[in-house]
């Protein structure tokens, strides 16, 4: 909790020196930098509020935990199926991500699942009301949908390329 | 009525029914959100003055001419760099792109931005590689590097 806040001052701090450079040398320039970060909260506020509470109750009644117990459990054809569309519900950022997987693995999944795990991930769903917002529905269902297949691709490379050396 | 409200709305009533069947649990996503509030939103602040002060110092023809249709390949790779180095938190990548998107960035550019900034990691592979290994650090990224290379040609052509 500590260190979160502390990260949170930074980035405010570093944000507003930037923003309070920029006033104090160049008025102009200043001022613009205000108007954008006004408008864009303005646009964004009700939104980013509503993709925060959707983020906690998702949390709270589908911990990522047991997630990656449901996927630990499939195997085959199966278990890449459900890593390339599972995690697309999880938020959180790759720090929080991989370590997930890397309980997965030592709990037996393979190195396809743990790539296709990672690759899926990025399908954000938690974030969806933003990347509407931001880049229209078509871009996000079209990301969606091109992101599922690429998770498999990219497990099952990862799997042939990192386990080719270690095969007698 | 806004889409904000509209989400807003939803997530009152999730709320109202999660409350109903579980108070606990409703307690810990509150819990959750607070945290993720504290976490996303000084780091949106962050980007908000970025897009300012690329809107106060880069011309739209700058940004068009960078990652516009015309810049094809080109643009696709450098906002993969870009967004590969960039150390941001997945919500204000989507605010950044569009605000991208705005200013005259083809879909195909926005989205190998979108995709390397969650997917591929400097400021991570220390962790990566401590957990999975060299071999494999390196195999996925520069697999996803590629993926999104064609992924993000291929999103320009369709959208």
């Amino acid at each position: 909790m500590k260190s979160l806040t502390k990260t949170a001052a930074i980035y405010v701090a570093l944000g507003g020196a930037i923003w309070g450079l920029l006033a104090l040398l160049v008025p102009a320039r200043g001022a613009i930098v205000g108007e954008v970060v006004k408008s864009t909260f303005s646009q964004t506020i009700e939104i980013i509020a509503a993709v925060f509470i959707f983020i906690g109750l998702l949390q709270a009644w589908v911990p990522p935990a047991t997630i990656a117990k449901l996927l630990g459990q499939g195997s085959g054809w199966k278990g890449l199926a459900l890593a390339s569309t599972v995690p697309i519900a999880i938020g959180g950022s790759l720090f929080t991500i991989l370590p997930l997987v890397q309980t997965l693995i030592e709990k037996g999944a393979r190195l396809a699942v743990a790539g296709a795990f990672i690759t899926a991930w990025a399908g954000k769903l938690p974030l969806l009301p933003l990347e509407i917002q931001f880049l229209g529905w078509r871009f996000a269902l079209v990301r969606l949908g091109l992101l599922i297949p690429s998770a498999i691709m990219i497990g099952l490379a990862l799997e042939k390329i990192v386990e080719r050396r270690k095969a007698p | 009525m806004k889409v904000g409200d509209i989400y807003l709305v939803v997530a009152g009533a999730l709320l109202a029914l999660s409350t109903i069947r579980n108070r606990k649990k409703t307690v810990a996503a509150l819990i959750t959100s607070g945290k993720v509030t504290l976490q996303v939103l000084p780091v949106l602040f962050f980007i908000f003055v970025l897009m300012g002060t690329i809107e106060a110092f880069v011309s739209k023809n700058t940004i068009a001419h960078l990652l516009g249709t015309g810049s094809g390949v080109r643009g696709i790779l450098l906002s993969e760099v870009v967004g590969s180095m960039a150390l941001i938190e997945p919500a204000a990548v989507f605010p950044f792109s569009g605000y991208l998107r705005t200013n005259g960035a083809s879909y195909g550019a926005v989205a190998a931005f979108v995709l390397s900034a969650v997917l591929i990691g400097i400021s991570t592979l220390p962790l990566e590689v401590k957990l999975f290994g060299l071999r494999f650090t390196l195999t996925r990224n520069l697999l996803t590097f590629a993926v999104i290379f064609f992924l993000a040609i291929l999103m320009g052509v369709i959208i």
